[in-house]
């Protein structure tokens, strides 16, 4: 899945910022789907919100290791880690 | 049927609703809502419901439809758009398929008409379930409010609430408590408001008669059964998310779910969310007292 799709899907999520996490509840059809409802860390909520259909993967990993203060390994895993469950749940 | 009138005030939890008719027919309400009624409404903010004994047949339509609600067997209710608000169909639960109301509503759901066919003895019943319940919901859309699945007691003045999926023993929980000597909101559902930092707990109407009652709401415990007592208190998103996930919705769009999300966040701010792990047995009571 593309940031680009991911960035398009968006809207089809209602979410809150809860401390430095994030609740996603998905709508399918206009009505939430409690049974797909996902919770992000900090470090997806910050990926989550810098997919603004714009920022490149280069651009958002760099975000993740000036935010974080972790290594590009790190970085990397943590952003693979987001984008396959983000996958799964909008599949 | 317990009341008739040509106008009936109610007051359920902060909200305050009218019901009346320009005909001469009577407005009659099930057994449940006769404790709700109030001589009348002191506040400038209640609901007002127009009840029009007849269903038009140019009410029933379905063009702009955006939800619906059926189960396996027959419709259950439909949610249509209309040019300023919306119109909700709602089918008898016991004659499959026949409308029993239609209600017109504002989109600040603070005006509705409801259209019902009278009975036989010059009597409507605008509220015959699911109507009432489903107008309940769509009130507290508008307010900071929440409808959830749930048991709240009050214990010496302490409002506890139990909620869970079904069948994880949300009334049993609810019982042990009576059984000792404290009182029962409701068993099965409740309505949570929140007022500046307090969070109320209210019963509604049910298929029974019960006083309305009302209590600050002091913790929340999200139930599991196990084999011994474990109690955890959660966090953030794993609190927002649990929570939500046992609170009423028949909302139709984002903006319903939006309004939930909100108001559990309000309500996380305000009180502890526990997952309780519990054995069905009466020294569940003391293992949540020793954990306040």
């Amino acid at each position: 899945m593309t940031l680009l799709e991911i960035y398009q899907k968006k809207s089809q999520f209602a979410t809150r910022k809860v401390g430095k996490e994030l609740v996603l509840v998905p709508l399918k059809n206009n009505i939430a789907d409690m049974s797909e409802m996902f919770t992000m860390n900090e470090v997806a909520s910050f990926i989550w919100e810098s997919i603004d259909g714009r920022n490149t993967e280069n651009v958002i990993l760099t975000s993740v290791i000036e935010a974080f203060e972790i290594d590009l390994e790190t970085a990397a895993a943590d952003y693979d880690s987001f984008l396959e469950s983000l996958s799964k749940m909008m599949a | 049927m317990a009341n008739n009138s040509k106008n009936i005030c109610l007051c359920i939890g902060n909200f305050n609703i009218k019901l009346w008719s320009k005909s001469d027919v009577n407005i009659g309400i099930d057994f449940g809502y006769s404790p709700f009624i109030i001589s009348e409404i002191e506040s400038k903010d209640f609901t007002e419901i127009e009840i029009i004994p007849s269903i038009s047949d140019s009410f029933k339509n379905k063009e702009s439809l955006v939800f619906e609600t059926n189960d396996e067997t027959k419709k259950l209710w439909h949610v249509c758009s209309t040019n300023d608000g919306y119109k909700i169909i709602v089918y008898s639960p016991t004659r499959p398929n026949e409308i029993q109301q239609i209600a017109i509503i504002n989109t600040q759901y603070k005006v509705w008409t409801i259209y019902t066919e009278q009975m036989s003895n010059n009597t409507v019943m605008p509220l015959s379930y699911p109507m009432g319940p489903l107008i309940m919901y769509y009130l507290t859309t508008s307010e900071n409010a929440i409808m959830i699945h749930s048991s709240g007691i009050v214990d010496g003045g302490k409002g506890r609430l139990f909620s869970g999926f079904s069948g994880v023993g949300k009334s049993t929980m609810a019982g042990i408590w009576q059984q000792n000597g404290n009182t029962t909101i409701n068993d099965d559902r409740l309505l949570l408001t929140i007022n500046d930092d307090k969070v109320i707990m209210h019963n509604t109407p049910m298929f029974y008669e019960d006083e309305p009652k009302s209590n600050q709401l002091n913790a929340i415990y999200l139930l599991k059964q196990t084999k011994e007592h474990t109690i955890r208190r959660l966090n953030d998103a794993e609190a927002i998310s649990r929570l939500l996930a046992f609170c009423i919705q028949h909302g139709y769009d984002k903006t319903f779910l939006e309004h939930h999300l909100n108001t559990v966040f309000d309500i996380y701010n305000r009180i502890p969310i526990y997952e309780l792990g519990f054995k069905l047995d009466a020294d569940v009571i003391d293992f949540i007292r020793s954990n306040d």
